[in-house]
């Protein structure tokens, strides 16, 4: 092989590779028939080829099931959703509507999570930012007249993003926080509200808190409300202490260790 | 690795294979053999029909001159019945021996393979399987 053929054989090698790089396989190295050491690179380079995109391919379906898993997710928990409703109306006992708004508003807590997810780029991570504030407004729907006078704060790092694991539970003690506020903290329909979430020394810490007229006080923990017991439960969950401030509204802060 | 006088050599278009007296089968991928699919297929038939019990394979791939992906992962025999219970491989040019490397690292072949520039050290080891 002439040492102009060797530098040309070169240079399809690198275009190969730089084609590949672009994840783009239509081109291949040709293959002498000399047994050179050029002819085993070209071999590799090949072989490289396939083997990435196949592996291409493979991550591609993996991420459209993944998509397509959370749309299903979200659809279902929208079709319990509106179950619980039509059962709402059937039986028609006002002592009981709490009941199904409450379950209702649970799940649509959740099912905004997967809605977030399969719109996502990683299918697996979710803006907390963002997310809280979609909660907010789809609660918000829900508590509060022309006449309201509510108003609510995020602070939340835009950067910081939690898997499904940590977003599921925090979620629904979020939508419990929330709820909350817009249905016993004011009663005159006007207030505050606010989300702050800072990093600490190996942990996160997320206040949510109003100025609104308090929690009634109860010595008797079986008086808890299931939205009170919820955010223990899930909190403990979530490996976080809950520190909550009975003074000039309700406070709640949240230590969630890393 | 040299073609037997003594025995039955079975060809097909890209290899030659036949059972060697001392149990171990034997094939040879032909100089310059471009192998796909097609022809893996085809020497995985005539290999099977090598014996009846199980039995080590040594294989040849010094004048290959490319595989394709399906090709090598059916070689792995992932998701196939064989009755070959090792794999001793020659790579005697540079060539074969990325082939090789490629087979045993990414393709993982079901039973146990290795790869050798000598065929009497490639032999010593499959009869330990017999």
């Amino acid at each position: 092989m002439t040492e102009v053929s060797k530098n040309s054989q070169a240079q399809e090698l690198l275009d190969v590779i730089m084609s590949y790089a672009r994840l783009d396989f239509n081109k291949t190295c040709s293959i002498n028939d000399d047994g050179s050491t050029l002819d085993a690179i070209a071999t590799g380079i090949n072989m490289l080829g396939e083997e990435l995109q196949s592996s291409t391919i493979s991550a591609r379906e993996k991420e459209h099931l993944l998509s397509e898993i959370h749309h299903r997710v979200k659809n279902n928990m929208q079709i319990i959703s509106s179950m619980l409703r039509l059962h709402k109306n059937m039986i028609d006992d006002p002592k009981l509507d709490p009941v199904f708004e409450d379950c209702q508003s649970r799940i649509t807590a959740m099912s905004l999570i997967h809605e977030m997810l399969y719109s996502s780029s990683d299918f697996k991570y979710t803006s907390l930012k963002d997310y809280a504030i979609k909660l907010v407004e789809t609660i918000e729907i829900s508590y509060t007249t022309k006449d309201s006078k509510i108003t609510f704060d995020i602070d939340v790092p835009p950067i910081l993003k939690l898997d499904i694991d940590q977003i599921i539970p925090l979620g629904l003690i979020l939508n419990e926080c929330i709820s909350n506020t817009y249905k016993h903290a004011f009663p005159d329909k006007t207030g505050h509200f606010y989300m702050k979430v800072e990093p600490g020394k190996g942990s996160l810490i997320i206040s949510f808190g109003d100025n609104g007229v308090g929690m009634m006080e109860t010595s008797n923990p079986s008086k808890q409300t299931l939205g009170i017991q919820l955010i223990d439960l899930l909190s403990e969950q979530l490996n976080a202490s809950i520190e909550i401030i009975n003074k000039n509204g309700l406070h709640y802060i949240f230590t969630l260790k890393n | 690795m040299k073609l037997p006088d003594n025995l039955e050599v079975i060809e097909t278009s890209a290899y030659w294979t036949w059972m060697g007296s001392d149990g171990v089968g034997r094939t040879k991928v032909k100089e310059g053999a471009l192998v796909t699919i097609k022809e893996a297929k085809e020497n995985a038939k005539v290999v099977v029909s090598l014996s009846d019990k199980e039995f080590p394979l040594l294989i040849d791939s010094t004048g290959i001159k490319s595989i394709t992906k399906e090709g090598r992962d059916f070689f792995s025999m992932n998701n196939r019945e064989s009755l070959v219970i090792a794999l001793g491989i020659l790579v005697n040019s540079p060539l074969s021996r990325v082939v090789g490397n490629f087979f045993m690292g990414l393709n993982k072949p079901r039973v146990d393979t290795k790869l050798f520039s000598s065929e009497e050290e490639a032999i010593q080891w499959l009869k330990s399987y017999l």
